[in-house]
C-alpha cells in the first residue's frame, strides 16, 4: 500500500472520531468571507485616502503615476493580505485550545486534511491573475513614460562629491539650483565626475543614478511651477547626506530672462528653448 | 516576579552598555582642540543700500596636517602629515544675515579642478574674489589648491551656496607651512541661523576622482559653519 | 558501530594521547597563533611594500589574511588535512576525541565536530552578531533623533549604516541554517551527524575569524559605502574596505563549506525509510537554502575580490577611468544579494511550517505544493537581480522582464502563505510561545511582501529606489519575517538544545515589546519613505522629523525586546526547568531521542515508517514500533 492510499485510509478511519471531538464550524468559511471583506475595505479605504496625506506635492505626470501605481496596488493587494489575516485571525479566535495539565500537554489534534487541491488549484490561478495584472500595469506606464515628447529639452546634470551641477546645452549656462521651464519633457543627461550618484529630483517621481564615464537618460515632464527637492539617492561617501539642493519649475518667460541673467546670449536662448519643438 | 525585575535588570544594563558604546563613537567625531573660530566684529556696511552688521573671518590652508600654523599651533595633533588641512580649527561661526569678509591664506600646492563651475567664485557679492587684493573674477582651472564651499545643512535655508577657490601656493609643487601663501578675500551675506556644512570641491585626496583618504575624512577639508 | 551503544561513548575513557595536536588547541590558541601570523604579516608586507603607491591597502590584506589562516591553524582546521598528508590519519580515538568526548564544557571553545556543539556554538555567535548589529542600531537612530544631529559625524554614521548592515547580513544567512540546520536537521533525517563533520567545524570557526575584520573596520578608516559597497566608491574608501572585504571572503567560504555539508547530509546520510517525501519541510527549506547558497554566495566573493585588485594593485574592474564599471559590481553583487534574500529567509520559513503544523496538531497543508513552492522561489530568485537595478541606468531595456519575474515570485511566496494558514485552519491551535512567532511572521510578511510589490513595478520604483521606504520594507522581511521566524525556531527547538523549557512568560512579555517595537520603527520608517526620505543619511530634513522620532523610539522598543529576549534565553538555559524529550509531543524524528541528544543521535538507528505530521491519525507512526522511543517522549513533561 502506498503511503497516500494508507493516509487517505486513516483518514477515513478517523472521520468520525474527529468530527465528534471537532466540531467543524460550517459556517467557518462564510464569517472568514466577511472578515476579509471587512479587512479588504479598510485597506481599500487606506489606499484611496492615505497617499494625499504622505506623498510630497507631484509636479510631473511621472510622479503622479508612481502614486497612482502605489494606489492601485494597494487596492488590488488588499483583499489577499485580509483573506490571510482573516482566516488565520478566524483560526485563532475560533480554535484555541487550552492543553491539558495547565496547558502543559497539548489539546486534542486537529483535522487530519494534508491540504486540498482545489483550494490550491484556485489560490495559484488568482495570484496568477493578480501577477499579470501588476505586470501589464508596469508595462503600460512604463513605455508611456519612456516615450519621447516634441517638446523635449536637454539638461544636463553632474554628480560629484558632494555637489549637483546643472547645464543647459548651448547656453553656457552652469547652475547649482535647478530651474526648468513648465509644461516640457526635460531629458535629463546624467553623469559622474567621482563615484556613483543618485539623481532624484523627488517631486518629479523620478530617478537615476549617475555613473562616471557613462550618461545616463530619464525624462520627466514639468507641469506645475513651484520648487521641488533634489537629492543624491546612492550613498557616495562623507557628505552624502548633504548632496542636495534645491529645482524651481518656473514659467517659459521666466525661464528665458534667467538664462539671460546667467550670461546666455539671446540666439543661444531662442535655440535652446525652442530645441524640442 | 523576581525573574522580571531582573529581565528589566538585563535591559537597563544593556542600555546603559549601548549608551557606553554610543559615547565612544561620538567622541570619535573630529573635534578641533581649538574649538570654535568666531568671525569678529569690525562694524557696520552698507550692500545695495541695506545696512548690514560687518565681521571678519580668517581662514588658512596648510599643506601639513601636522606641520603649525604661523602661531606655531599643531592642526591637527596625531594627524596625517602628508595630508592637507584647513587651520587651526574646522570649525566657524558667524552671526546671521551680515556681511562676512573671509580673509583665506592659502599655502597648499594644487592643479586642475574637477568641475570648472568651482574655478569662480559663486555666491560672494558682486561674484568677485580678491586674489592678493586684485579682484577677478575666477583663477584658472589648473591651478587652484582648494575651495571654500558652504551650504546650509538639510533644511536650513536650501537655496544658499558659496564656493569660492583658492590658487596655488607661490612655491607651486613645493608647498610649504607658512610660506608663499596667497591671500584670498572675498564678502557674502550671510543666510539664516542653523547649522551650515562646508568642504572643499578640490581634488586634494588619493583614488577615485581625489576624493579618497582626506577628503573622505572629516575634519581636514570639511566641517561646519555656525549661523547664529 | 551499532554494537556499542552510543550513549556510553560519552563516558569512554580515551587513550591519552587520543587526538594527537587537537588536546593543545582551543580558542585561546586560535587567537594566539592568529594575532601572531597577522603581526609577522604585518612586519613583512610592511617592509616589503611600505611607499608603494597601493602601501596601506596591500598591508591591510595581507594582514588580516595571515589572521584568519592564523586563527584557523590554531584552532585546528588544518589538523587533519596534515596529518593525511604526513601519512597518519586520524584513527577512531582522535575522532571520538575531535567529537568532544570527555571535555566537558571545553568542548564548546574548541574544533569540534559534532554536530549538537557545532549547532550550539553557532546559536551563541548569531546572538552576539545580534547584539552588535543591534547596538551599531542603536547608534543610527539615536543620530536620527534630531535633524542637524551631531551625535556622530557623518564618516563615522556611514561606517556605522555600513557595518550594521553588514553584521545582520551575516547574523542572518546563519541565524537558523546554523544553529538549527547544524543541531535539529541531522537529528531530523535520522542521521548520526553531518557527513563532513571536520568541514562542519570549520564552517563555524571560519566565520568567527570573519568577524574581527570587519569591526576592526572602524578603526582602519571606517567603510563609507552601506552594506552594499558599490564601487567606484568602495575602492576610493579607505583600508577599512580591505578589512570589509576579507570578512567578505572569508564569510562566503564557511557558507559554501556549509552549504555542501547540508546538502550531501541530507542526500547520503538519511535513515531507513526516510524518503525524499518524508523529510520535514524545515530539512528540504536547508537543502533549497544552502543549494542556493552555493549559487549565490561565490558571486559575492567575485565581487569582493575583484575590489581587493582594484584596490591593491589597481586593476580597475570598476574604475571607469581604466575602462571599468560599477556596473560589473552591482550586477555581481545582486547575483548573490537577491537569491541571498532567500537564503536568508527559507530555513526560518521551513521552521515556523513545523511550528504550524505541531501547535494546530495538524498535517502540512499541502505538503508537495509547499516543496514545490520554496524549491520555486529558489529558482526564481536567481533570475531576478537586476530589480535592484532598475534606476542605475544598466540596460533599461530589460526592465520589463525583470519586473516579470520578480512579480512572478508572488505565486510562490503566496504558497508558503497558503501552507501556513491552510495548517492552521481547522487545526487545534496551542498557543505555546513559538505558536506567538508564526502569527507575527505571517502579520509582518504580509506588510513586507505586498511593500515588495510596488519596488517591483518601475514607475513606483523610480520613487520609492534609495529612499527609506525600501529600508522599511526589507527590514518588516528580514526582520519582521526571517528574525521573527528565526526566534520562533529558538523557542521551539530549545527544549532540544538545551535540555531546559524557555521561560514562557518573560518569552511572551519579549514577544510583546519586540513585535509592537518593529510596527513603530518600520511603519514610521514607511511614512519617512512616502516623504521622500533618502536612505543612508547622516542629516535629513527638519521635514522629517516626526516620523524618524517615532521611528527612534519604536527601535528603543524593539532593542528593549530583544534584550528581553536574550534574558529569557540566558535564564531559561541555565535555570529553566528540565524538558522531557518530546515536550510538544511533535512527531518528528528530533523528538524520538532522548535529551540531552546522545552523542550519536539515537540509541539504536531509527526506521521510518510515515511522514512526520501525522497529527489525527491516531494509527500514524513516523517510526517503526521496534524503535525504542525514550519513554518520556510519549509521556511528555519530566516528573
Ligand atoms: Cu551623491
Ligand atoms: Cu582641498
Ligand atoms: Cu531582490
Amino acid at each position: 500500500m502506498s503511503y497516500e492510499e494508507k493516509r487517505d485510509e486513516i483518514a477515513e478511519e478517523v472521520k468520525p472520531i474527529v468530527a465528534h471531538t471537532m466540531p467543524f464550524h460550517k459556517k467557518a468559511p462564510a464569517k472568514v468571507v466577511y472578515i476579509t471583506i471587512v479587512f479588504t475595505i479598510i485597506g481599500v479605504l487606506l489606499a484611496l485616502f492615505l497617499p494625499t496625506h504622505m506623498f510630497p506635492f507631484s509636479m510631473s505626470p511621472e510622479m503622479h503615476d508612481a502614486v497612482l501605481t502605489f494606489v492601485v496596488f494597494t487596492i488590488a493587494a488588499a483583499p489577499v493580505a485580509a483573506l490571510v489575516y482573516a482566516i488565520a485571525a478566524y483560526s485563532l479566535i475560533a480554535w484555541r485550545k487550552k492543553g491539558a495539565n495547565n496547558n502543559e500537554e497539548p489539546p486534542e489534534d486537529g483535522a487530519p486534511s494534508h491540504g486540498s487541491g482545489l483550494i490550491t488549484s484556485l489560490w495559484i490561478g488568482t495570484s496568477v491573475v493578480l501577477v499579470l495584472f501588476l505586470l501589464v500595469w508596469g508595462m503600460a506606464e512604463l513605455s508611456a513614460e519612456t516615450a519621447q515628447q516634441s517638446n523635449a529639452i536637454q539638461v544636463n546634470v553632474t554628480g560629484q562629491q558632494w555637489m549637483w551641477t546643472f547645464s543647459y546645452p548651448g547656453t553656457g549656462v552652469t547652475t547649482h539650483n535647478l530651474i526648468l521651464p513648465e509644461g516640457r519633457q526635460i531629458d535629463f543627461n546624467v553623469t559622474s565626475m567621482d563615484v556613483t550618484h543618485g539623481f532624484w529630483p523627488v517631486e518629479m517621481g523620478v530617478q537615476i543614478d549617475a555613473n562616471p564615464n557613462v550618461i545616463d537618460h530619464i525624462a520627466a515632464t514639468t507641469n506645475r511651477l513651484g520648487s521641488f527637492d533634489v537629492r543624491c539617492s546612492q550613498i557616495c561617501g562623507l557628505y552624502h547626506a548633504y548632496m542636495q539642493t534645491k529645482g524651481t519649475v518656473v514659467t517659459n518667460a521666466q525661464f528665458a530672462t534667467w538664462l539671460a541673467s546667467q550670461g546666455a546670449s539671446s540666439s543661444s536662448i531662442q535655440s535652446y528653448a525652442l530645441s524640442g519643438k | 516576579m523576581k525573574k522580571f525585575v531582573w529581565a528589566v535588570v538585563t535591559v537597563l544594563v544593556g542600555a546603559v552598555l549601548i549608551a557606553a558604546i554610543g559615547l565612544g563613537f561620538h567622541d570619535q567625531q573630529y573635534s578641533s582642540p581649538y574649538g570654535t573660530e568666531v568671525a569678529k566684529s569690525v562694524g557696520m556696511i552698507t550692500v545695495n543700500g541695506k545696512q548690514y552688521q560687518h565681521v571678519v573671518l580668517n581662514l588658512v590652508t596648510e599643506p601639513s596636517a601636522q606641520g603649525t600654523t604661523s602661531n606655531g599651533q599643531i592642526i591637527h595633533p596625531g594627524g596625517n602629515p602628508s595630508w592637507p588641512a584647513y587651520a587651526v580649527t574646522n570649525e566657524y561661526q558667524i552671526p546671521a544675515n551680515a556681511v562676512v569678509t573671509v580673509k583665506w591664506s592659502q599655502y597648499d600646492s594644487g592643479g586642475v579642478v574637477n568641475n570648472p563651475y568651482f574655478a569662480k567664485p559663486r555666491g560672494t557679492i558682486g561674484g568677485i574674489e580678491r586674489v592678493n587684493g586684485k579682484p577677478v573674477t575666477g583663477v584658472a582651472a589648473d591651478n587652484i589648491a582648494h575651495t571654500f564651499t558652504l551650504r546650509g545643512e538639510p533644511g536650513v535655508d536650501p537655496r544658499f551656496f558659496l564656493s569660492v577657490p583658492g590658487p596655488i601656493s607661490k612655491l607651486g609643487d613645493n608647498a610649504e607651512n607658512n610660506k608663499g601663501g596667497q591671500l584670498v578675500q572675498f564678502s557674502f551675506i550671510s543666510g539664516k541661523p542653523g547649522l551650515y556644512v562646508w568642504n572643499c570641491e578640490f581634488p586634494c585626496g588619493l583614488s577615485v576622482g581625489g576624493f579618497g583618504a582626506v577628503m573622505s575624512s572629516y575634519g581636514y577639508m570639511s566641517g561646519h559653519m555656525h549661523v547664529v | 558501530m551499532s554494537t556499542i551503544a552510543p550513549m556510553l561513548l560519552e563516558d569512554t575513557k580515551l587513550e591519552p594521547k587520543a587526538g594527537g595536536f587537537y588536546r593543545h588547541q582551543n580558542f585561546l590558541t586560535g587567537l594566539i597563533v592568529g594575532i601572531l601570523s597577522g603581526f609577522i604579516g604585518w612586519v613583512v608586507s610592511l617592509a616589503l611594500l611600505q611607499g608603494s603607491n597601493f602601501g596601506s591597502d596591500m598591508v591591510v590584506t595581507v594582514t588580516l589574511t595571515c589572521w584568519v589562516i592564523g586563527f584557523n591553524a590554531g584552532m585546528g582546521t588544518f589538523n587533519a588535512i596534515f596529518r593525511w598528508i604526513l601519512g597518519h590519519d586520524q584513527n577512531h580515538e582522535d575522532e571520538l576525541y575531535a567529537a568532544g568526548v570527555g571535555q566537558g564544557w571545553k568542548r564548546y571553545w574548541k574544533y569540534c565536530t559534532d554536530h549538537k556543539v557545532v549547532g550550539t556554538q553557532y546559536l551563541v555567535l548569531v546572538m552576539v552578531l545580534f547584539g552588535v548589529g543591534g547596538t551599531l542600531a542603536m547608534m543610527i537612530r539615536t543620530q536620527l533623533l534630531s535633524p542637524n544631529s551631531r551625535f556622530m559625524s557623518p564618516e563615522t554614521y556611514n561606517a556605522i549604516v555600513s557595518i550594521h548592515g553588514m553584521i545582520m547580513i551575516i547574523a542572518t544567512i546563519i541565524m537558523v541554517s546554523g544553529p538549527f540546520a547544524n543541531f535539529i536537521m541531522p537529528i531530523m533525517i535520522g542521521a548520526k551527524d553531518m557527513a563532513f563533520p571536520r568541514l562542519n567545524a570549520m564552517s563555524f570557526w571560519v566565520v568567527v575569524s570573519a568577524v574581527p575584520p570587519i569591526l576592526g573596520s572602524f578603526f582602519l578608516g571606517g567603510v563609507p559605502a552601506g552594506w552594499t559597497t558599490y564601487a567606484p566608491l568602495s575602492v576610493q574608501a579607505p583600508p577599512a574596505m580591505d578589512a570589509f572585504a576579507i570578512t567578505i571572503c572569508t564569510f562566503v567560504i564557511s557558507v559554501t563549506v556549509a552549504g555542501i555539508n547540508t546538502l550531501v547530509t541530507v542526500l547520503t546520510m538519511r535513515a531507513k525509510g526516510m524518503t525524499m517525501g518524508r523529510l520535514p519541510i524545515f530539512v528540504w527549506g536547508s537543502i533549497i537554502a544552502g543549494g542556493l547558497g552555493l549559487y549565490a554566495m561565490p558571486a559575492f566573493l567575485m565581487a569582493q575580490s575583484a575590489l581587493i585588485t582594484d584596490r591593491v594593485v589597481g586593476t580597475g574592474f570598476y574604475v571607469a577611468e581604466q575602462g571599468g564599471t560599477g556596473w560589473l559590481y552591482e550586477n555581481t553583487f545582486w547575483i548573490m544579494g537577491h537569491p541571498e534574500v532567500y537564503v536568508i529567509l527559507i530555513p526560518p520559513v521551513g521552521a515556523l511550517i513545523e511550528i504550524a503544523s505541531t501547535f494546530a496538531r495538524k498535517p502540512v497543508f499541502g505538503y508537495k505544493v509547499m516543496v514545490a513552492g520554496i524549491s520555486g522561489i529558489a529558482t526564481l530568485s536567481i533570475m531576478v537581480w537586476a530589480h535592484h537595478m532598475f534606476t542605475t541606468g544598466w540596460a533599461p531595456t530589460l526592465a520589463d522582464p525583470f519586473m516579470l519575474t520578480t512579480e512572478l515570485i508572488s505565486i510562490p511566496t503566496g504558497i508558503i502563505f497558503l501552507c501556513m494558514v491552510g495548517t492552521i485552519w481547522r487545526g487545534s491551535i496551542w498557543t505555546r510561545l513559538p505558536m506567538y512567532f508564526l502569527y507575527l511572521f505571517i502579520f509582518n510578511f504580509i506588510i513586507g511582501g505586498i511593500t515588495g510589490i510596488y519596488l517591483s513595478d518601475v514607475p513606483a520604483d523610480q520613487y520609492f529606489h534609495g529612499n527609506m521606504f525600501v529600508t522599511a520594507h526589507f527590514h518588516y522581511t528580514l526582520l519582521g519575517g526571517g528574525l521573527v521566524g528565526a526566534m520562533g525556531a529558538v523557542c521551539y527547538w530549545f527544549p532540544k538544545v538545551t535540555s531546559r523549557m524557555l521561560n514562557e512568560r518573560i518569552g511572551k512579555t519579549a514577544f510583546w515589546v519586540v513585535a509592537i517595537g518593529i510596527q513603530i520603527t518600520y511603519m514610521a520608517q514607511f511614512y519617512e519613505g512616502f516623504q521622500g526620505m533618502a536612505r543612508r543619511v547622516a542629516n535629513y530634513n527638519a521635514l522629517f522629523v516626526d516620523a524618524n522620532r517615532v521611528s527612534s523610539a519604536g527601535a528603543y522598543i524593539l532593542m528593549a525586546g530583544m534584550l528581553i529576549f536574550m534574558y529569557a534565553i540566558i535564564h531559561s538555559w541555565r535555570h529553566g526547568k528540565k524538558a522531557s524529550a518530546n515536550p510538544w509531543h511533535a512527531k518528528s524524528l528530533e523528538w524520538m531521542t532522548l535529551t540531552p541528544v546522545p552523542l550519536e543521535n539515537f540509541l539504536v538507528d531509527p526506521v521510518v515508517t510515515g511522514h512526520p505530521y501525522g497529527y489525527g491519525e491516531p494509527d500514524s507512526k513516523p517510526v517503526a514500533p521496534e524503535m525504542p522511543v525514550p519513554v518520556s517522549a510519549n509521556s511528555g513533561g519530566s516528573h
